[in-house]
């Protein structure tokens, strides 16, 4: 059937004293009006009161570990000793862990690859099933991926934490450091 | 005519009294109660700070147990680091004979100096958590998929740049794990592929001194804020664009 | 004769175009020249032409202050002095690895890295660890007055000795 050309004038002529006007025509079916009832709740109150609550747990969260728990501070830096064992803060050690392996491959290839690797998921992954949904089982073998990636990465950070002594050594948890602290 | 010109104490003082209040919060919030649906619309998109939402959401949007509000709660903690961080720069000077000394004065000599300190390190600490914690909910609940793909590289980008703010924040109180933490990661630069010009241009000399402290000092208070904010803005320019919150098809 | 015309009108053309195609190229050019020529000079910027740094040349103590067959660790400049009873070697205390200082172990005999565990053999080479090169010789030179001075830039071969 050839489409008879429908022009917006048809549809909504100009100029009648109107404060409104078509702006465009699309294709398909409107999303929100053809679900009945509706889909939809007003931002206010019913998203503003979610927010304003983690707002005020996350505050009050924070304000109390920092009245309780002073943050670190270690000696005044010494140019030449480093102390021993050297830890930068839990969320390095996985990287410190893997630059204790090797600086090349540790420090700057993984490194890279992670970051380069997951920019590229949403282009590798192309399995358009599971969005809005928690671990849904039509993609067994992306949750399964990436929830090694996660693993690997806390297990460094466990072994980094709770496993590295003085001269970066394993020591199990029961083992004497042999340091001061 | 006479009357009109004729000034009024009483109605001049209820005027100031009365109807100045009124006409000033009027020009400040320009809608009612919130009780009609006009109101609720016009609440969200008459305020700058609320705009950035719709006026209506997607019902499983508002749903803590959905997203569990990790990208919100990265975004404020961005904004309680952004606030507690530049109170903390009228105490700190970026000198490496200073700085640590600025960090004892800070515990020791300063009001509320040591608890804007723990807020400003354990909120980084959380970001770089909740920045964590929100990549996992993004992946596990296939939110990085079409049309979402991009926002999920700029997510990636603002993963990055959080960790970077974190390494050069914890090298600011010039203590032993800042400087053998600038020591390292200089040399870590040292081995990607342009090596040492790379270590060099970081610590803005060949040891780790004055010209370093400055360098990740600008970074961490200009530079990567800079862009972490810009980069937020993008962010959430684009959830807004690609539909809101990402949800099970309609 | 109307050929010919055509060909005259479509030869303007193009020289019109291509004359546009000029402007255009020229114009696109220099907007990304200049443009380049900012990155550059603002990575330029970032690389200082002064450093108001510490010689790399420095001066240790007396040569008879080291006893024969001691290894001194001199903690200021970063490196160890082994006196043997032909003379003088010095070996550099940065880790190859990543630049942290590495200890001298007593029990076994070798050096020690605190902060990713490489461990070097006496004469440098390692023996353990992420290392990817051993410990660095330093040059050594006695001056006039009997005192050692050592090129921290200067890495010679292990089998270097200054006699004395």
């Amino acid at each position: 059937m050839p489409a008879k050309k429908i022009d917006k004038q048809d549809i909504f002529p100009k100029g009648s004293g109107k404060t409104y006007g078509l702006l465009e025509l699309v294709d398909g079916e409107s999303r929100i009006a053809s679900k009945e009832p509706e889909d939809t709740v007003f931002c206010f109150p019913h998203l503003l009161t979610p927010i304003m609550m983690c707002t005020l747990v996350t505050t009050i969260v924070l304000v109390l570990v920092s009245l309780f728990f002073n943050a670190p501070l270690e000696e005044i830096a010494n140019p030449v000793r480093p102390p021993n064992p050297a830890k930068a803060p839990w969320y390095f050690l996985g990287l410190q862990e893997m630059v204790s392996y090797d600086a090349f491959v540790g420090g700057v290839l993984f490194p890279v690859l992670f970051v380069l690797g997951l920019m590229a998921i949403p282009y590798l992954d192309r399995n358009p099933l599971g969005v809005g949904v928690w671990f849904s089982k039509t993609r067994p073998i992306a949750i399964k991926l990436f929830t090694i990636f996660v693993i690997i990465n806390l297990v460094l950070i466990i072994i980094g934490t709770f496993l590295r002594g003085p001269n970066w050594a394993i020591y199990w948890p029961w083992e004497d450091q042999g340091g001061g602290h | 005519m006479e009357n009109k010109n004729k000034f009024d104490l009483r109605e001049t003082l209820s005027y100031f009294a009365f109807e100045v209040p009124v006409k000033l919060y009027r020009s400040i919030i320009r809608h009612g109660y919130p009780d009609s649906e006009k109101n609720k619309s016009l609440l969200i998109f008459t305020n700058f700070f609320l705009h950035i939402l719709p006026v209506k959401v997607r019902k499983h949007t508002v749903k803590v147990r959905y997203s569990y509000c990790m990208g919100g709660i990265t975004l404020l903690l961005f904004i309680i680091l952004t606030i507690t961080g530049g109170l903390l720069m009228f105490y700190y000077v970026p000198s490496t004979e200073k700085a640590y000394q600025n960090m004892k004065d800070l515990e020791f000599a300063v009001s509320f100096g040591v608890f804007l300190r723990n807020m400003h390190r354990w909120g980084a600490h959380g970001m770089v958590a909740t920045v964590f914690l929100h990549m996992c909910r993004v992946f596990y609940t296939g939110a990085y998929k079409p049309p979402r793909e991009f926002n999920w590289v700029i997510g990636v980008i603002l993963l990055v740049s959080t960790l970077f703010l974190s390494f050069t924040g914890y090298l600011l109180p010039w203590d032993q794990l800042a400087f053998w933490a600038i020591t390292v990661g200089a040399t870590i630069a040292s081995y990607a592929p342009m090596g040492d010009l790379q270590r060099f241009v970081l610590l803005g000399g060949n040891t780790v001194d004055q010209g370093a402290l400055i360098r990740f000092y600008v970074a961490h208070v200009f530079l990567l804020p800079l862009v972490t904010t810009l980069l937020i803005g993008v962010h959430l320019w684009r959830v807004r664009k690609d539909g809101g919150m990402s949800g099970p098809p309609l | 004769m109307e050929n010919t015309e055509n060909k005259k009108n479509n030869s303007e053309e193009e020289l019109k175009l291509s004359r546009r195609n000029l402007f255009a190229i020229a114009g696109w050019g220099g907007l990304l020249t200049s443009m380049a020529a900012s990155v550059g000079a603002a990575l330029r910027f970032m690389f200082p032409n002064v450093l108001y740094e510490p010689s790399p040349i420095v001066k240790l103590g007396k040569t008879s202050d080291y006893a024969e067959g001691s290894i001194t660790f001199n903690e200021s400049e970063r490196m160890f002095i082994f006196r043997d009873s032909t003379g003088f070697k010095v070996i550099s205390a940065i880790c190859t690895h990543l630049r942290c200082t590495v200890n001298w172990s007593e029990i076994n005999n070798r050096f020690e890295c605190p902060c990713h565990g490489s461990v070097f053999s006496t004469d440098g080479k390692v023996i353990s660890g992420p290392a990817p090169k051993p410990l660095e010789w330093l040059h050594v030179k006695a001056s006039p007055d009997k005192r050692l001075v050592v090129n921290k830039n200067k890495v010679v071969d292990k089998n270097y000795s200054l006699i004395v």
